[in-house]
């Protein structure tokens, strides 16, 4: 029982955060079609918050299962995931250079939308140029 | 999961369904990836296979696709038997098999354009 438990917090790592990570990454460097401004950002925060999940996830999992095995001195599993470590470690370095390879900031981005350009509602007067309307 | 304490071998059984686990982990993620895009609703239909419905796309995804990906997966076996007797745990023996299969179908892949 106690060992199919940490199996399944090993499997949950193994396979949930790569899964997290490639569903997120699509979505990160897809160009949606968003009619408006809001559509954007929850489209933005979405993403945001699948990458989050995964990259916490990516640590905590490891650890918790390495704490979990020595608690219930489970050796199988204890070995597996001290070595997870070594992947979390590999998932942070990869996330990192996806990362200096984007043009913007991979977490906290928002993609371009359809909705209509703000207006200008200030007049700025330029000297020779032009007046402002009352003044 | 097989006992592994070191002086064990990691199973040919376990390392083939760790390894099945990565392509369907692979497929998955792309598939909730890519359907939770939306697309423009007034884009040009006129030309052949421009607007396919999810369903559609799926379809011809996997009749170009399953080619590959039975290549991909008769690799992986054969990688599979090679690092099961070697490695002494299973999970690291799928794992390092379908990224050993990637490499491989990429270099093969690569071979082929050279050739032609």
């Amino acid at each position: 029982m106690k060992r199919l438990g940490l199996g399944l917090l090993f499997l949950g790592w193994l396979y949930g955060v790569p899964f997290l990570l490639i569903a997120g990454l699509i979505r990160r460097t897809s160009s949606p079609y968003l009619a408006t401004h809001a559509a954007a950002r929850s489209f933005g925060a979405t993403t945001d918050t699948i990458l989050v999940t995964a990259l916490v996830l990516n640590l905590a999992l490891p650890a918790a299962g390495l704490l979990l095995a020595r608690l219930v001195r489970d050796r199988f599993w204890a070995y597996h995931f001290g070595w997870s470590l070594l992947g979390t470690a590999l998932i942070f370095v990869a996330v990192g250079m996806a990362g200096n390879a984007a043009t913007a900031p991979l977490i906290g981005w928002t993609p371009a939308d359809q909705g209509p350009a703000p207006q200008v509602d200030q007049c700025i007067p330029i000297s020779g140029g032009r007046g402002c309307p009352g003044g | 999961m097989d006992d592994v304490d070191g002086s064990h071998r990691a199973s040919f059984r376990s390392s083939l369904l760790v390894a099945l686990g990565w392509y369907a982990t692979v497929i998955a993620a792309a598939l909730l990836g890519t359907s939770g895009i939306p697309t423009a609703p007034d884009r040009d239909c006129s030309a052949m296979f421009s607007c396919l419905t999810a369903q559609e796309q799926l379809g011809l995804l996997a009749l170009v696709g399953a080619p590959f990906l039975a290549g991909l997966l008769v690799i992986t076996l054969a990688l599979t038997g090679l690092l099961a007797r070697r490695l002494p745990s299973s999970i690291l023996a799928g794992t390092l098999s379908v990224l050993g299969s990637l490499a491989v179908a990429a270099v093969a892949g690569a071979a082929w354009q050279a050739a032609r």
